[in-house]
């Protein structure tokens, strides 16, 4: 049997409820989300899955707000970024947006440089701010166009341009003094 | 190699895909099983359209008398037909189709 389409599956899954449509849209996308959000979190694999799982029942409860301005996968990982997000603020009373990145910062260095996680990929990544190290992990590895980063992370193009930039360079001069260059 | 290439190959060689182990069964067990209220509201919405297009567009009216006349002079015949054996295989047959589709629905809620 061909495979069907995502506006297919969405259909299937918004009129009629079907849970088999969204069984197979949450196989098609598991791996690619799981892969952005274990970048987020520095390769702690329960808490991304967690969060991964979170994601998909939030997916199933707003799927009729898709609009199919974007891409289903475009839009799985907004809500994964807002869900990584939220789950952040739930740890304790943040004031500032500042407070909030020190805090993904410090979960993400919690767990990438507690020598359990041998991964020289976040070494690499953890030498980024939390919104460079977005840009760069959804630009390089999961291949995402400019506009597509600037709706998931909901950033002007300037902004993610510039964090792409930035971290750009960051990284250059990481691997190069590596020896990875 | 530029900065960017050398870049977009570290990334891309620590690419992996993530094999599913179960993943999508754990996610498929705590999605709620009550549908959200809108998707009754979409199911009745397309129910209406289609039955639309079929009366208005498709010339609905006259296909579902003749239906009704098919199924009138089906009755008026089985009333006066013997009973024949392969009839109820045949029944039999549907009915246990349409209870392994149940039980499979069932499973799959579990």
């Amino acid at each position: 049997m061909a495979e069907l389409s995502d506006q297919m599956l969405i259909a299937r899954a918004t009129v009629f409820g079907n849970r088999r449509a969204f069984d197979t849209l949450v196989r098609r996308y598991q791996s690619p989300l799981r892969r952005f959000l274990m970048n987020l979190t520095g390769g702690d694999n329960t808490l991304s899955d967690d969060l991964a799982q979170d994601t998909f029942i939030k997916a199933w409860t707003q799927l009729a707000s898709f609009k199919n301005k974007s891409s289903f996968e475009t839009w799985l990982f907004r809500i994964a970024y807002n869900v990584f997000y939220d789950y952040i603020r739930s740890l304790k009373e943040m004031q500032s947006m500042e407070d909030v990145e020190r805090e993904v910062d410090s979960l993400y260095h919690e767990y990438a440089d507690d020598g359990s996680v041998k991964s020289d990929i976040h070494q690499a990544l953890g030498m980024l701010n939390p919104n460079e190290r977005t840009c760069i992990t959804l630009f390089y590895m999961e291949d995402r166009q400019i506009k597509e980063i600037a709706d998931i992370m909901q950033l002007p193009e300037g902004t993610v341009k510039s964090n792409l930039s930035r971290g750009k360079e960051k990284m250059t001069t990481y691997l190069k003094q590596n020896g990875y260059g | 190699m530029d900065d960017d290439q050398l870049i977009r190959q570290f990334m891309q060689a620590r690419r992996e895909d993530i094999s599913d182990n179960g993943f999508s069964d754990r996610v498929m067990r705590h999605i709620p099983f009550e549908r959200p209220f809108w998707t009754y509201i979409a199911s009745a919405l397309f129910i209406l359209t289609a039955l639309a297009a079929l009366l208005i567009w498709f010339d609905g009216w006259s296909v579902l008398c003749s239906i009704f006349v098919h199924i009138y002079t089906a009755i008026a015949y089985v009333k006066h037909m013997a009973f024949d054996p392969l009839y109820l295989l045949v029944f039999i047959a549907l009915g246990g189709w349409l209870a392994i589709e149940k039980i499979k629905q069932l499973a799959y809620r579990i």
